[in-house]
């Protein structure tokens, strides 16, 4: 009855706030927190193409037999201590590391550690179609089908406990990168053989087993997936005892939580705040120049993309310097070819990409649609280091495209099923890109614009051409670089000529991580290391303002 | 008191033919409002809203989508780095955010007041056949709706969405859909409550036709109940078209949909926040001036019934 | 009050009927196999004719009902389109959330909307009155979106108060059993309890702030308008002629007697509060049902859409006809307190 009582109600609100603003972990829940932009489709890199699951597996939880150095531009040992490769590149043999132990988790414990037989388990698995484990989990090995792996190696074989020989059908200049790529990592055979026996042998890729720095403790779908230092891992262990990928789809949101300390960690920061960030104090951003490209792919399978003139009219249509400016905000260089410039093999065709709305008019009317006609661009609906914001992208897209008579529709929806619908080519156009997973140029060429690509539902653009594979895959079967290069050269014309895609950019990409966070390192080849990540204790408490 | 008052003033000039004038009870409510000033401030920025609704293309400076690649994410005109052409600024990809807001308001004023029009008009249709025709009074029957009513119409309007697929016409269709029945349940039961009265009754013994029974001696004492509920369904319709917008689910980008407009603002909110506050801030405004539009022709109707 | 209670119990049973038929029946009303909508599995699964079978499909529509009903019962929601996990297991975990949100948010409404109205009513027309009225009016019309994303930019951007996601620091490592994070933080062996259960308070506050918000101005404004009607009444100013004090006329007159219309709009207080739970959810990353149902919506994961409705559904008629039954059985005795004096 008192007015006090508003003051009342006031203070206690008050109170309240004050009594959250202390934040403190215990000491040993100290970890890192990292905001991942998805649930990770499985647990098992060799089943999954998409970045982010890749993140939040593949480095954290696995090795793999050999590793990509980009500093030194070659390769290093991991799990495999030395290899050798006969003189007719068919053969090459691993000697395998010693005394290195697996994950014991609640669900498995390793009676011995890691040897030949988990090897020959981790590529039997998707290299034979009657192995017990193939058709678990789906049986689709995506990059394993689209770099044709499968078809190229003839067998692995133990020769003792600690050395295997790979064969091949026919020599391929592109195996180590394989080899050193994020989805060749080693699982356990005995983890495997006790789940067959169990009855459960799915639970593999659900409740994963490896050698990696970390092991998996739990995951709640759309929280978070909680990983714990390996204590015995065969390199130094891991820096922080605990990590959680955050599962936040929001760029904007993840943006919000690394502001306000709920994340520690966040991948792809949107390109429009890059500067925004680099200038914050209580932020620490990185950047790195992982070759990816961002591309425009048609539906070369569908009325009016079936022809060649159609798509070379869309690619004089848009005006690509100003996507890049408004959508990467100057981070990104403009893509001349699907290659980047930063690989040996890059042969630019700017002509063949060059905005001309009057040439792209003139091609269309060449093509009897001279009226235009309507089109939908899918624009990924998730952020990418290729391209950050593709529905911004999208919407400049259409104002370009009906200055040329197209109409185009902007579908962007939920990420599996979009991924889902776009695999099953319900596209016209799509907006995506790829970034590279190994250092070989072949990379972005066999796994995303063959005839085999699109069996395995990765070519973007539906497109088959038969010289072109030609062209790709006897650039593969030479160790000459001179020679290689000739033909990835070729290749690249038959794509300027005709345009199944439309390449856009090049983008750097960017990794934000409160000032705190030490031992974070620049990204390469698409995957993150977290196992030299740790929180700097003692400033915590500055971070809060 | 206030509205006899008020009712002798406007009324001095027709004294001349009039001794005595009994204003209709719609009438009294409307000078009963008038006296309300919030209300009237309400009911002018609707009926600007209203205007605006009809003629933005021509108000707008600029279209909707129109972008300028050389002014991105322009703060409003009155601050520092701010430019005379964009008054409130511009969003990330450069378009005029009065424009997107006046274009707007078509998409989020506009046609969830058509929606409630149509709405009504087949609602209160529907109504009025039901409750002469069919006749239950059971009142076990309006509690019963009055609990399946209680679903919130979000809910509903989403699994409509669900089935039928997103899209601002889709939403509008939904929004429709939920609130027909609702003003069919409000007519009816309006109606059924005045038919036993005195007055009905001895209309009905005048031997009327049951549409003069309705349309003239029913119904002006019934419009009352119906524009409260109006003004509620409209509250409604509004925010729901914009939650669904905001929930992507409604009008899609690049419409200008207020709530579609807050969603994408959301990626520029800690650095541009002018891009998010603004579309909310429009929907604010219309929603509260709907609310308090409501609010005070419930009260003027309160007064009027007290008053007769 | 027998009757009252017998009357409401039918009628939930009714309503609760046809809310099954209606689900049951989105089943054929979503795009796509009937079958794969009520059971998430595809059409080629191997199983796929078993689960047709099991699900009645080869029969009649009114068999089809029944197993439906069946497997509602027995907690066979059927699969996620999305990622083929029982739905089942998954509601278990989120609806525990969504229920500690939304009641704690509730009692939040309850506990400040009505005292708030009664302030504004006593000091009617004079500027405590303008404040609330002001205040809660602007409150009916925010929409709720906004002030949530505002709210955010406030309290945990600029002031850093508190966090913006989810019901705790992960880093807790607090096992979800129940979904409900505080009793979860109950049943943890972690060492740390004490400190989680801040931690799982400072993620509460912003979205059961928010979305305590509209209800609690709803109450506000019913209870103050209510309010008002009762002090103009006769037994009112009979009470002070009595030589009552202020505190006890208001505690036992002008209370219990204002309450009463209350309490018969809680219903609506309640379903605007699960309408914005919806939205809520979704902004504070909120692993409830609301959340839940809008992503399903997005990704057509059709089995989840017609759990996530029937589930949010029945809450909000239980909740109604919870509050009817209240208020039938306070309605008697609000009237005994009324003769008496």
């Amino acid at each position: 009855m008192k007015p006090n009582w508003v003051n009342a109600i006031t203070l206690s609100i008050t109170a309240l706030f004050v009594a959250a603003c202390s934040p403190a972990l215990p000491p040993e829940h100290n970890g890192v927190l990292y905001c991942a932009e998805g649930n990770p489709e499985s647990f098992n890199p060799q089943l999954v193409t998409s970045g982010t699951t890749l993140d939040m597996t593949s480095a954290q939880l696995f090795d793999r037999l050999l590793e990509y150095n980009n500093d030194t531009q070659d390769f290093e040992p991991a799990l495999a201590t030395a290899w050798e490769v006969s003189n007719n590149g068919l053969v090459y043999e691993f000697e395998l590391r010693q005394n290195v132990s697996f994950h014991s988790t609640d669900y498995f414990t390793p009676s011995r550690s890691f040897n030949a037989n988990d090897v020959v388990f981790s590529f039997n698995r998707w290299l034979q179609p009657n192995h017990p484990f193939h058709l678990v989990s789906g049986g689709n090995y995506p990059f394993f089908s689209a770099t044709r792996l499968d078809r190229l190696i003839l067998s692995v074989e133990a020769l003792n406990s600690h050395r295997i020989r790979i064969t091949l059908r026919e020599p391929d200049s592109s195996l180590l990168s394989i080899l050193a790529s994020n989805f060749s990592v080693m699982h356990s055979q005995e983890y495997a053989q006790q789940m067959l026996e169990a009855g459960t042998p799915e639970h593999v890729d659900q409740f994963p087993v490896g050698t990696g720095p970390f092991y998996f403790r739990h995951f709640r779908k759309d929280v978070a997936v909680n990983y714990s230092a390996h204590e015995h891992y065969w390199k130094t262990r891991a820096a922080t005892d605990n990590i959680v990928f955050r599962i936040t789809t929001n760029d904007h949101k993840r943006m919000l939580m690394l502001l306000t300390g709920d994340c520690d960690i966040s991948p792809y920061p949107p390109a429009r705040d890059v500067e925004w960030l680099d200038q914050r104090r209580d932020i620490q951003l990185q950047r790195s120049l992982s070759p990816n490209t961002a591309f425009w792919a048609f539906n070369t399978e569908r009325v009016p993309f079936n022809d060649a003139r159609v798509r070379q009219a869309l690619a004089h249509a848009i005006n690509r310097e100003s996507l890049i400016r408004t959508v990467y905000h100057e981070h990104a260089v403009i893509a001349n070819s699907i290659l980047p410039d930063s690989s040996w093999a890059h042969r630019a065709y700017p002509s063949a990409y060059a905005y001309d709305p009057q040439r792209a008019r003139e091609l269309l009317a060449e093509a009897g649609y001279e009226n235009g006609f309507s089109m939908t661009i899918w624009a990924l609906p998730v952020q990418r280091a290729y391209n950050p914001n593709a529905r911004v992208m999208a919407e400049q897209m259409q104002s370009y495209l009906a200055q040329v008579g197209v109409t185009a529709q902007i579908i962007s929806y939920e990420w599996s099923t979009f991924r889902r619908d776009l695999a099953a080519g319900q596209h016209d156009s799509v907006l995506i890109g790829w970034s590279a997973d190994h250092a070989d140029p072949d990379n972005f060429f066999r796994p995303l614009l063959t005839c085999a690509a699109k069996a395995s539902g990765n070519n973007r653009a539906q497109w088959c051409n038969s010289d072109f594979d030609e062209a790709v895959t006897a650039a593969i079967r030479s160790n000459n670089q001179r020679e290689r290069r000739a033909h990835y050269y070729l290749a690249q014309q038959i794509l300027s000529e005709h345009v199944p895609i439309v390449p856009l950019a090049h983008s750097i990409r960017f990794q934000a991580a409160a000032a705190d966070i030490r031992g974070l390192k620049p990204p390469t080849f698409g995957g993150i290391r977290l196992q030299s990540v740790y929180k700097e204790p003692q400033n915590k408490q500055e971070r809060m303002p | 008191m206030l509205p006899k008052r008020l009712n002798l003033k406007r009324t001095r000039a027709s004294e001349l033919y009039y001794e005595e004038r009994n204003p209709s009870p719609l009438e009294l409510v409307w000078l009963n409002f008038r006296a309300n000033p919030l209300a009237m401030a309400g009911f002018y920025f609707l009926g600007f809203l209203g205007f605006i609704s009809l003629f933005a293309p021509w108000v707008a400076p600029f279209g909707a989508n129109e972008q300028f690649t050389e002014a991105l994410s322009l703060p409003p005109a009155w601050s520092d780095d701010g430019d005379l052409r964009f008054l409130l600024g511009t969003d990330m990809l450069g378009r005029d955010m009065l424009s997107r807001l006046l274009h707007g308001a078509q998409l989020t004023f506009g046609v969830p007041l058509l929606v409630v029009l149509i709405s009504a008009v087949i609602g209160i249709g529907l109504g009025v056949a039901a409750a002469v025709s069919v006749g239950v009074k059971s009142s076990s029957l309006k509690h019963f709706l009055d609990v399946l009513f209680s679903i919130p119409s979000l809910l509903l309007a989403l699994i409509i969405v669900a089935i039928i697929g997103p899209g601002l016409l889709n939403a509008v269709i939904a929004i429709g859909l939920v609130m027909i029945p609702q003003f069919l349940h409000i007519t009816r039961n309006a109606v059924v409550d005045e038919l036993p009265k005195d007055y009905v009754v001895a209309s009905k013994l005048n031997g009327v036709s049951t549409l003069y029974l309705l349309s003239a001696v029913i119904f002006p004492n019934i419009v009352s109940v119906l524009v409260v509920s109006f003004t509620l369904a409209l509250s409604a319709a509004i925010l729901d078209i914009a939650a669904l917008g905001f929930l992507g689910l409604g009008a899609q980008a690049p419409a200008p949909e207020w709530g579609a407009m807050l969603a994408q603002s959301l990626e520029v909110s800690y650095n541009s926040p002018w891009v998010m506050a603004l579309p909310g801030l429009a929907l604010f405004l219309t929603l509260m001036s709907v609310n308090i539009v409501g609010e005070a022709l419930r009260s003027a109707l309160q007064q009027q019934r007290e008053t007769t | 009050m027998n009757r009252v209670f017998a009357r409401q119990l039918s009628l939930l049973l009714i309503t609760l009927f046809l809310l099954s038929v209606f689900t049951f029946s989105l089943s054929y009303w979503f795009p796509g196999n009937p079958v794969t909508n009520s059971s998430g599995v595809s059409t080629e699964h191997p199983l796929f004719t078993e689960i047709a079978e099991a699900r009645g499909f080869q029969s009649h529509i009114g068999h089809q009902y029944i197993a439906y009903l069946q497997h509602l019962f027995q907690g066979d929601w059927g699969l996620s389109l999305q990622d083929n996990t029982p739905i089942w297991q998954e509601f278990k975990l989120r609806f525990p959330a969504t229920l500690e949100l939304a009641i704690l948010a509730m009692a939040f409404a309850l506990l400040f909307g009505p005292p708030l109205g009664f302030i504004a009513a006593i000091y009617h027309r004079r500027f405590a009155d303008h404040v609330i009225t002001s205040f809660s009016l602007s409150g009916y019309s925010i929409p709720v979106f906004w002030l949530a994303q505002l709210s955010i930019l406030v309290f945990a951007l600029v002031l850093g108060w508190v966090p913006i996601a989810g019901q705790i620091n992960p880093l807790f490592d607090i096992v979800p059993v129940t979904g409900s994070i505080f009793i979860d933080i109950f049943l943890s062996d972690s060492p740390y309890r004490a400190a989680a259960l801040l931690n799982a308070l400072q993620h509460m506050l912003l979205p059961m702030l928010v979305l305590a918000s509209t209800p609690l101005v709803l109450l506000t404004r019913l209870t103050r308008s209510a309010a008002i009607d009762v002090l103009k009444q006769k037994y009112v100013k009979g009470a002070y002629a009595r030589g009552l004090s202020r505190s006890e006329v208001f505690f036992r007159h002008v209370m219990p007697n204002a309450m009463q219309p209350v309490l018969r709009q809680m219903g609506s207080a309640f379903n605007l509060l699960i309408t914005n739970v919806l939205i809520i959810e979704l902004i504070f990353s909120w692993p409830g049902i609301g959340s839940w149902l809008v992503r399903s919506i997005f990704e057509r994961d059709y089995p989840v859409i017609q759990g996530g409705l029937f589930i949010l559904a029945t809450l909000i008629l239980f909740a109604n006809i919870m509050m009817n039954l209240v208020h039938a059985w306070r309605y008697p005795q609000v009237r005994q307190e009324f003769y008496a004096s």
